[in-house]
């Protein structure tokens, strides 16, 4: 071996596998050196030598059937799908949670504000962001009422009563 | 569809669409699994355990990189583990003979099938990092790029091993390769003359 480049990418070469630049310039080297366009050639009868003789046994025909029979074809259906939008929901819910937790810790503030009269703007507002509790706190005793005659449970002001008579 | 889109719809829970990841793939696979076990039912083992553990590991495979060269790593390194451990059963010549194609005669297919397994003999015989690039460069069909990704090397340490392993071959194969039986190079005069 004489020439520099006797061990050069000259698989890759024969294969075209560089880049155009490469691929000119090896070819400029190869026209004036025996030794490297000995090398390529002996490529190139190794290659047709070995396809010649390539030996390839066909796979089984069942091998496709037992191969998918042997997988989880559902591994990964919960796994990729949804997950942006999950975590889109996540976070939506998270923003509303905060929100209503909000909201909610106002309210007790709100009864301070009514007391004072030098805050007429936000005693309106605490007003009305307690207006929907108390609505509902109102809502919540009617129906507890209701459950309470409907199962003949006595209410507070009956066993008030009650215990009156027992006395 | 190319294998990237495949993968990406079969990782969005379409696992059914691997059987034509397994169609595309199975010769070549089965081909390189046969190379290391010289016998048909260990390949047919080696070659849908190759499959199975590549699909287990998709969601590891980085989009963008060539989905052959990843699933090629999976199945050289299987090769290799199985080649260590296990030592290979008897040459099944009778058994893989109905496999082939038979072309001409049936005495120049039986001369075939004993050339092409003395050559794959000698291949085989060669120390491993020579065996495996001469497999994926010469029988496979790979660019030696394609050989450093899977055999996680240098492009340079590939074509250094192509050339040893190619001469350690030529030297193996001396007798068949000048002008042996059923051989059609030219011998080493003819080539001079043909560079002249």
């Amino acid at each position: 071996m004489t020439c520099r480049r006797s061990r050069d990418e000259w698989h890759s070469y024969v294969k075209s596998s560089l880049s155009e630049l490469e691929m000119q310039e090896m070819t400029i080297h190869l026209t004036g050196c025996s030794e490297c366009r000995e090398i390529v050639l002996d490529i190139r009868e190794t290659l047709g030598f070995l396809a010649k003789n390539l030996v390839a046994p066909a796979p089984p025909i069942d091998m496709k059937i037992s191969i998918m029979a042997a997988i989880t074809p559902n591994k990964y259906r919960r796994k990729y799908p949804r997950y942006p939008v999950e975590l889109k929901t996540w976070g939506l819910s998270m923003v509303a949670a905060g929100l209503i937790l909000f909201v909610v810790n106002l309210s007790p503030l709100a009864a301070n504000f009514n007391s004072t009269s030098s805050f007429g703007f936000t005693s309106q507002i605490g007003w009305i962001l307690t207006q929907p509790f108390n609505s509902m706190g109102r809502a919540a005793d009617a129906v507890l009422g209701k459950v309470e005659n409907l199962y003949g449970i006595p209410t507070k002001i009956e066993q008030a009563i009650i215990k009156e008579d027992a006395r | 569809m190319q294998d990237e889109e495949l993968i990406r719809i079969i990782l969005h829970g379409n696992g059914e669409l691997y059987a034509e990841i397994v169609e595309r793939y199975q010769s070549k696979l089965y081909r390189t699994a046969y190379h290391y076990t010289q016998n048909i039912e260990d390949a047919r083992d080696l070659t849908q355990e190759i499959f199975i553990k590549a699909y287990n590991s998709l969601a590891g495979f980085k989009r963008g990189s060539s989905f052959s060269t990843w699933l090629y790593r999976i199945a050289v390194n299987h090769c290799i583990d199985w080649s260590r451990k296990k030592k290979p059963r008897q040459h099944e010549v009778d058994t893989v003979v109905d496999l082939y194609h038979k072309e001409g005669s049936p005495e120049d297919h039986f001369l075939r099938l004993e050339s092409a397994a003395e050559i794959q003999g000698a291949v085989r015989s060669l120390p491993e990092i020579y065996s495996t690039v001469l497999l994926l460069y010469y029988f496979e069909d790979f660019t030696p790029r394609e050989i450093a990704d899977i055999l996680d090397t240098s492009k340079r340490t590939v074509e250094t091993r192509l050339f040893r392993g190619r001469k350690l071959l030529r030297e193996s194969l001396q007798s068949r390769w000048d002008g042996g039986e059923g051989n059609d190079l030219p011998t080493q005069q003819g080539r001079v003359a043909q560079l002249r």
